[in-house]
């Protein structure tokens, strides 16, 4: 008890909002560790696995970029073949990028916009212009995988 | 232009602000679409859109909200 009263702070103090954050955040990481370990993506999506599996090494490589015929070599373009190359790499790209900076966009705007209603500092996203970027081509990435 | 930089969070004179660090967004956003690709696998890209679009303004919001210091001036 006298120590109590001599102490000039108290010996517990209830945890601050930024700690509340922090073990939010880790809950939250752990939570979603477990439910993706949880679910094994070739059972999941069978087809989609294997068509990933196809994209990174494709059988008919050769189909895409050439043929086995010395005139129509893989670093000859005209070879190529733009159809499926446009079907299975670039539009799902660019889908995927749109997608992605789409939602990135919406997102920052709503906070900001909510923000503003509530006269509270706006929120700046930390690598400016280049943020954008590097959310379009992670989107670009995912788009590809989840062709 | 200013106004429009200031929502998107690209301007570098649009006042008051707080910098939301990389890690909350990536990691906000990284969590929404992991759980979004779980809960609505049949909706393709849809899926991708709504989980960054909610993960990242969850994150932006809970950062705010918890972890932020108010600028002074």
């Amino acid at each position: 008890m006298a120590l109590a009263v001599v102490s000039p702070v108290p010996v517990r103090s209830l945890p601050s909002m930024k700690a509340i954050g922090r073990s939010l955040a880790v809950v939250a990481l752990v939570l979603a560790m477990f439910s993706v370990a949880a679910t094994p993506i070739a059972d999941a999506v069978p087809d989609k696995a294997a068509a990933a599996i196809d994209l990174v090494i494709p059988d008919n490589i050769q189909d895409l970029f050439g043929s086995s015929d010395a005139s129509a070599a893989w670093w000859n373009p005209f070879s190529w073949s733009w159809g499926t190359l446009w079907n299975k790499v670039v539009k799902p790209c660019g889908v995927g990028a749109a997608v992605a900076l789409v939602g990135k966009s919406v997102a920052t705007v709503s906070t900001n916009t909510m923000l503003t209603l509530a006269k509270k500092n706006l929120v700046k996203v930390a690598g400016g212009g280049y943020a954008y970027i590097g959310w379009g081509v992670a989107g670009c990435i995912i788009g590809i995988i989840n062709q | 232009m200013n106004k429009l930089g200031a929502l998107l969070g690209t301007s570098s004179k649009s006042g008051p602000t707080t910098k939301v660090p990389a890690w909350v967004s990536a990691v906000s956003g990284s969590i929404g679409v992991a759980l979004a690709f779980l809960l609505f696998r049949s909706a393709g890209m849809w899926a991708l859109f709504g989980g960054i679009a909610a993960g990242v303004f969850l994150g932006n919001m809970v950062y705010v909200l918890t972890m932020a210091k108010p600028r002074k001036g």
